[in-house]
């Protein structure tokens, strides 16, 4: 039944009009005994009684018009236009205006009274009222009849009466018939883009189609503008909206609209939708069982209601009647949960989701009936407001629902600002213009303008249940204002806690102000006072009064303190706590605690005051306070401005929440890439590598073809002379070389060979066919000298290529590098957008010291330092509480009370300190207290409590015994006090600890002091390290840790026992070589397996350094040492990864990072290396211990042998190199004498060398010799591997030095144990 | 690159080799035998050889099984661990059982293939000579079913072995290599003091 929900609108809304009535009718005499009182009204006073009457007689007009009832909408407008005319000044308000008024608001009355059932004589009623108000404005009534006529026109004789008639009625009326008087009209006063508008009509759904013929219909703003044709309204009868035909039903108004209107309406929608899902589920979470409604929940639900409000009017502007029917539904049932409602129950919470569910789909799809859906949501709407209303006062601003009747939803009588929202929304809507549509309607809402009683009276009605339950401030205020008060507040109190913090570290007695105290003080007033006049700004009166409180204190302390004191201080930082809670939590007011907090800092400022009088004058003291608050006005102004006016752009910068695993999702991808960004690095020296070899292919192409040019003309020369004769005897080729041999030819001649056949076979026709010529002057065509000027051409041709290549080289090499700027940048970006300083925890710290010396009364000075030490917020938030933890125990059990301290010789003021630094790859914390230190006979005793015996207890190490204060249930504490000492704590947090991967150690001295060290690993770290080899492997190590680079002179070094040291410009250190200070060393003589034969392999190793050693110094804190290294590959940004789930902890590394092959290095922890070898008290059992733990046996794996195979052919260097790697040695190949020495150079001796004997450019003999002269390569053993098995060139090998000589094919086994043999192994 | 079989292939492609062997004989011997004894499930285990020792891993403790991984020594560990091997993505220690058990240690040999263990904890790789087969619980009789572990001395390797099986008609790829096939405890052997002294410093 579509028409159903027109007649319940119709109905609904004149209920909404009949509520107007009282409300017009005493406005009305209300102006009218204004007016009696003098000669009429004044134009221009009493106006807002006027605007009342106004808005009202406007919203009359333009409903009805919507719902259909278009003699009322005439009359209405009569009634506004003269209202326009007083407001305007052009027409004054006497008491014949009172009486024409009064009788059209009887008009109005009659409408209601009559409209539905039997209807109303709508032209008769009109023209009565036309005329009145023409006599009234004195209009000429020579134009009556016209204007009437013209008007009269597009109102029905009667109106209103049975639906069902008219229903019957309008479908047997053809669409033609009607549409077509329609038009002319419509251009007449339409601007013309409307008529496409209207004529998409006739393809409207039935239902929708004539509500939004109504909406279409609304004039107002054109009577505005257009003025001077009164009373204009289209021909849009009931009989017209029937005249469309019913079949069309499905397609609506979204094509009729602007797309980007659309769009920009979903797009708000969503926003809303989102705001309300989160709403709802705050609300589910909190409401288990029926719960009283209080203030936290109104605002909640408060919210929810202003985004179906916005949704409602919005959709009404753009015709979305199914959307705009519901949500209006859903507002009222929302209004009266906000307002009358005393209890919140799950079935509230159900029925508001699924009407957000609802909502959502009617959104997405507006052209489907929701209705079955709807009726039951509002069943159970109206279910639970009677059944509160039964139970206690009946709401009454919500009248009973009448069976199945939907109520329009534009004149809802209790929402008066939305109605005048909804019909200047109408307004802009007429005027054509989207964006200031949009912008209107956000003004509207948001800004108090001309419209300011509507805006009160929304005003009023939210923040009056709020009234009701006192403190609590919330439920009137704006959440946009209020989210960035919020924002801005963190800000301010981080830095309140943060600027007194740094204060408490610095003053520890009463001490004159510095400048730079002074400076930190502006700054804390500074955080104060726009703190201050931010809450004012938002209406947190709670906040803004205390902080006023607070500012006197920073006020005088900045501009009148001589002196500061810690007392002073604490004060301030309180106050800042105090604040932070305030501003945590308004609707609890706190009274107690600001008003002992306020009368401190009155006595304190107080007894300023008095100083301050004596020296001043009363009006020195008036004078910046008046400046002062002048300067709050301004900032309040400001911070309501800028936020006013940030909520009226229609899209703010906005913040996104992003879950933690996206991020690391994208962070680990980033540094994938710079994984794969570094195997291009890799390839790209591959690639030069190639290139360069090109080069050399290329000069021996061009060599090979000159030496053939060469001999080729010798040989010619020869022939010339010496063949002819046998040429001429008709000789054979075999007899030619037979020839060239016995002229006894020259050495060149031999080596060309093979030249010298082809030459014959391609030379023996010419020469026999043209016996005269000589073969000289036959080379230009003879068939080898082709082929060589082919060979020179390719040379050249390869030459081209080498260059390109390399041109290519070096641009992919800048690509690469730019690429690899990026890359870092967007990781550090990455990173930081996980990480915080630790100010994000720190005031939460401070205030835990604070909070706790207060209880306890002791005096305590916490500092901090460190505080820009950046890490991941997931591992602050772990932190936090073993730190908190930690200092609180230090707080209870470390530091002692004042009397205590005094009388033990330290000053009353004791020092808790919590340092936090980052070393390689871990984030330390450091708690120390300077207070009682562990009582080891205590934790004995507790022990013994804990069930060790007491001869073990006894026999326990310091070490051991202070393990056992992170057993569960351990306390040496014989009373629990509040704050600590259940025993429960520390095993949490040495449990907390580890499950960061952390450690947690404690030191303490008796009566000196404890320090917790907290090591934590940190995830995800990426650092710039410097990679370099040393013995063999490849290492990196953090830039932080590297001091400097330096080739030192072997005399550098002062050699040991008991250590070996150098001196590196002003500093001596140790000195170690990087692979056996890892305990790892491979490919020199002396191959230990104890710890003796260890330091033997590192003394002979410095014999073996060559002149001047590569040397890295290192540092961590104050350690410094020199590590000999063999090369250096370079700085890159490492990604640091662990070392797998079974190594978590290796001692000396700080984990391992993957290059772009694959590979893993190590990246050494220079801090845990030089704590273990350079020694100090106690690392020499420790280390011991660490061993034992460790290992079963101690010794070193030997390494793998490394090989040099020195062959020109590729393939049996590959297949010699498969056989030595299957063994685990590892292979340098070089192609001939001259590459295997740039080699050795390279990459250092091996150990063993496998020798071809025929190999370009230098021999395996001339090797041998080479390898003889050098007194680092003679001991290289050396085995021949040739195809010669003449005994000559065996003994030739054997002489020269060759420890082996194996002749291909070679038997892999023997080969091998020759190798073992040769190497002693 | 062929460092990594799939695990399944491998299997398949065992079991292929397998099927083929045993169809003469369990012609003879009709249909493997319901499942009896200790291990009364139907397990599976990888075999393999590490230089003269035939062992065995339930394949449900192992997670990947490659070849050839390139493995980075790290400093201050003890001989068995060889060091680190970076096996798609994931670093992980690839150990010397033979050492870790106190047998002759592996010496620096090039690693052909490691199997990749797992408990709830953690992913240690072992190194290993040669990769047998597979064998099946299924295919054993009451009589050569898994004997419990022989070693009575308490020494190194005896702690890991969680049974052994001998010689047995029923069981080819056992008997054709002629030495009894070492099962090894997976979990004892990830839960071992010494293997897990790694977990934090200290």
């Amino acid at each position: 039944m579509p028409r159903t929900s027109d007649s319940e609108i119709v109905q609904g809304y004149i209920e909404e009009v009949k509520t107007y009535i009282p409300s017009l009718l005493s406005g009305l005499e209300a102006l009218s005994a204004a007016a009696s009182g003098g000669q009429g009204l004044p134009p221009g006073s009493d106006t807002e009684v006027l605007e009342e009457i106004h808005r009202l007689a406007h919203t009359v007009k333009g409903a009805s018009a919507m719902v259909g009832i278009y003699g009322l909408s005439q009359i209405a407008f009569q009634m506004e236009d003269a209202l326009d005319e007083i407001l305007a000044g052009n027409l004054v308000f006497t008491h014949e205006t009172f009486q024409v008024m009064s009788g059209t608001v009887e008009h109005f009355q009659t409408y209601c009274r009559d409209f539905p059932e039997r209807g109303v004589a709508s032209q008769k009623l009109l023209r009565e009222t036309v005329l009145a108000f023409r006599r009234l404005r004195n209009m000429p009534p020579r134009e009556d009849e016209n204007v009437l006529a013209k008007l009269l026109d597009r109102v029905p004789e009667y109106e209103g009466g049975a639906f069902e008639g008219e229903e019957s009625r309008e479908k047997d009326e053809s669409p033609a018939q009607h549409r077509k008087p329609d038009i002319p009209d419509i251009k007449e006063s339409f601007s013309v883009s409307d008529a496409p508008l209207l004529s998409e009509l006739s393809e409207l759904n039935e239902d929708e189609a004539s509500l939004i013929a109504m909406l279409t219909d609304v004039p107002e703003p054109e009577s505005d503008i257009i003025g001077e044709i009164p009373g204009y309204f289209p021909e849009m009868s009931e009989d017209s909206v029937a005249g469309i035909p019913p079949g069309d039903e499905n397609s609506v108004c979204p094509s009729a609209l602007s797309p980007e209107f659309m769009e920009s309406f979903y797009e708000e929608a969503e926003e809303h939708f989102q705001d309300m899902r989160v709403s709802l589920k705050i609300l589910g979470s909190r409401v288990a069982s029926p719960v009283p409604l209080s203030p936290s929940f109104r605002e909640i639900i408060a919210q929810i209601r202003r985004s179906v409000r916005t949704l409602k009017g919005a959709s009404s502007v753009l015709r979305l009647m199914n959307i705009s029917v519901f949500s209006a539904r859903a507002e009222r049932f929302l209004d009266w949960l906000c307002e009358s409602a005393t209890e919140i129950t799950p079935e509230i919470v159900s029925l508001l989701g699924e009407s957000a569910d609802l909502l959502e789909s009617v959104v997405a799809d507006p052209d489907r009936e929701h209705k079955h859906k709807v009726r039951k949501l509002r069943a159970g709407y109206k279910d639970i407001m009677n059944r509160a209303g039964s139970g206690s006062a009946i709401s009454p601003t919500f009248p009973e629902e009448e069976s199945e009747i939907l109520r329009f939803p534009f004149a809802s009588a209790r929402n008066d600002a939305e109605t005048q929202v909804l019909a200047s929304l109408q307004d802009a809507a007429s005027l054509q213009d989207a964006a200031s549509l949009q912008k209107e309607a956000e003004k509207n809402f948001r800004t108090p303008g001309d419209k300011a009683d509507a805006q009160n009276d929304r005003v009023s009605r939210v923040s009056a249940p709020a009234e009701a339950c006192p403190g609590q401030a919330l439920a009137g205020l704006d959440p946009e204002l209020l989210a960035s008060f919020y924002e801005e507040a963190e800000g301010h109190l981080q830095d309140m806690a943060r600027l007194a913090g740094m204060l408490e570290s610095q003053i520890s007695v009463q001490h004159p102000v510095s400048p730079e105290h002074r400076e930190i003080l502006r700054q804390i007033r500074r955080s104060v006072h726009t703190l201050k006049g931010a809450a004012a700004a938002v209406g947190l009166s709670n906040v803004s009064s205390f902080a006023h409180s607070a500012e006197d204190l920073s006020d005088w302390l900045y501009e009148s303190a001589a002196d500061i004191s810690p007392e002073e201080i604490a004060l301030l930082a309180q106050s800042g706590d105090l604040l932070e809670s305030l501003v945590a939590d308004p609707g609890n007011a706190r009274e107690s605690e600001v008003r002992a907090l306020r009368e401190k800092l009155q006595a304190k400022t107080g007894a300023v005051g008095a100083g301050f009088g004596v020296r001043g004058t009363g009006s020195a003291e008036s004078a910046p306070e008046r400046s002062r608050d002048a300067e709050i006005a301004a900032e309040t102004r400001h911070f309501a401005e800028t936020h006013c006016s940030a909520s009226l752009q229609p899209s703010p910068s906005k913040t996104l929440r992003v879950s933690m695993d996206r991020l690391d999702d994208m962070v680990s991808l980033a540094g994938e890439l710079m994984i794969a960004l570094s195997a291009f690095d890799q390839g790209m020296n591959a690639f030069r590598q190639a290139a360069s070899d090109l080069d050399l292919a290329r000069e021996r192409l061009r060599n090979i073809a000159r030496d053939m040019e060469i001999g080729y003309e010798g040989l010619s020369l020869i022939s010339g002379s010496i063949l002819r004769p046998i040429l001429s005897m008709g000789g054979t080729p075999a007899l030619m070389s037979a020839a060239a041999a016995r002229a006894g030819a020259s050495r060149t001649v031999v080596g060309l060979g093979n030249a010298d056949s082809l030459l014959t076979s391609h030379l023996s026709l010419p020469f026999s066919e043209f016996p005269e010529f000589d073969p000289l002057e036959l080379d230009r065509y003879s068939r080898l000298n082709q082929i060589i000027r082919m060979l020179n051409e390719s040379s050249a041709d390869v030459g081209a290529l080498v260059m390109l290549l390399a041109n290519l080289g070096s641009e992919f090499d800048g690509n690469l590098t730019r690429q690899r700027v990026l890359l870092s940048e967007l990781q550090d970006k990455m990173m930081r957008v996980r990480t915080a300083p630790m100010e994000a925890i720190s005031s939460r710290l401070r205030r835990t010291v604070r909070e706790l010396s207060a209880k306890l009364g002791k005096n305590i000075r916490f500092v901090i330092e460190g505080e820009d030490l950046e890490l991941d917020r997931e591992i602050w938030e772990k932190i936090a509480d073993p730190l908190m933890h930690l200092l609180r125990n230090a707080a209870d059990h470390g530091i002692e009370a004042p009397q205590q301290r005094q009388a033990s010789g330290k000053p009353p003021t004791g020092l808790l300190k919590l340092s936090a630094s980052r070393e390689g790859n871990q984030a330390v914390f450091r708690i120390s207290d300077d207070g009682s230190g562990i009582d080891t006979e205590a934790v004995r005793r507790a022990a013994f409590r804990l069930g060790i015996s007491e001869k073990r207890a006894a026999e326990m190490s310091e070490e051991e015994l202070f393990s056992l204060i992170f057993q569960p249930g351990f306390s040496t504490r014989e009373q629990i006090s509040e704050i600590s000492g259940r025993g429960v704590g520390m095993d949490v947090v040495r449990q907390n600890t580890e499950s960061l991967k952390g450690s947690i150690r404690v030191i303490s001295a008796l009566g000196k002091g404890t320090r917790f060290t907290l090591r934590v690993p940190m995830t995800l770290a990426v650092i710039r390290g410097l990679l370099f080899t040393a013995g063999g492997h490849k290492f990196a190590l953090a830039l932080n840790d590297l001091k400097e680079i330096i080739r030192i002179s072997r005399n550098d070094i002062i050699p040991g026992p008991p250590q070996e040291l150098v001196r590196i410009g002003e500093e001596i250190m140790p000195i170690y070589d990087a692979a056996s200070l890892l305990n790892i060393r491979d490919g020199y003589g002396v191959r230990g397996t104890g710890a003796e034969e260890f330091s033997i392999l590192t003394s002979h190793y410095f014999s073996l350094l060559t002149s001047s050693p590569l040397v890295l110094a290192v540092g961590a804190e104050e350690r410094r040492a020199a590590l000999i290294a063999d090369t250096l590959e370079g700085q890159r940004e490492l990604v640091i990864k662990s070392t797998g789930s079974h190594l978590r902890y290796v001692r000396g590394i700080s984990g391992v990072t993957v290059m772009g092959d694959g590979s893993v290095v190590p990246i050494l922890n220079i801090a845990e290396l030089l704590d273990s070898e350079a020694g100090g008290q106690g690392t020499e059992a420790e280390r011991a211990s660490h061993f034992s733990l460790l290992t079963s046996h101690f010794s070193l794996p030997p390494p793998p042998l490394q090989i040099m195979i020195v062959d020109d052919s590729v393939s049996i260097r590959q297949s010699i190199a498969r056989l030595m790697e299957e063994q685990g040695w590892q292979v340098t190949a070089a192609k001939d004498g001259i590459d295997a020495l740039e080699k050795l150079g390279a990459r250092g001796i091996p150990d063993l060398i496998v020798l071809d004997i025929e190999m370009p450019r230098m021999n395996g003999y001339e090797f041998l010799n080479a390898l003889r002269v050098q007194p680092a390569y003679r001991e290289i053993p050396v085995i021949m591997l040739t195809s010669r098995a003449a005994g000559k060139h065996r003994d030739k090998a054997m002489g020269l030095g060759a420890k082996g000589y194996v002749i291909k094919p070679y038997n892999n086994e023997e080969f091998i144990a020759l190798i073992l043999q040769l190497t002693k192994r | 690159m062929d460092t990594d079989i799939s695990l399944e292939k491998l299997i398949a492609e065992i079991d292929g080799q397998i099927g083929s062997e045993t169809s003469p004989l369990s012609g003879d011997h009709a249909a493997p035998t319901a499942l009896r004894g200790p291990a009364s499930a139907r397990s599976q285990y990888i075999t393999f050889f590490l230089e003269e020792i035939f062992l065995a891993v339930p394949i449900s403790s192992a997670s990947e099984i490659g070849r050839d991984p390139a493995v980075t020594r790290l400093p201050n560990l003890p001989e068995w661990v060889l060091g680190v091997s970076n096996i798609r993505g994931e670093i992980i220690s690839i150990v010397d059982l033979k050492a870790f058990m106190g047998l002759p240690a592996h010496r620096g040999k090039k690693i052909r293939r490691f199997i990749v263990l797992s408990d709830t904890l953690m992913k240690v790789g072992i190194a290993v000579d040669r990769i047998a087969g597979i064998f099946t619980t299924a295919s054993l009789s009451d009589k050569d079913r898994i004997h419990s572990s022989p070693y009575k001395e308490a020494g190194e390797i005896s702690a890991f072995i969680s049974g052994v099986v001998a010689a047995g008609q029923n069981f080819p790829e056992v008997s054709e290599r002629g030495r009894l096939l070492n099962i090894l405890d997976v979990k004892k052997l990830l839960s071992s003091p010494r293997m897990t002294a790694f977990r934090s410093e200290k």
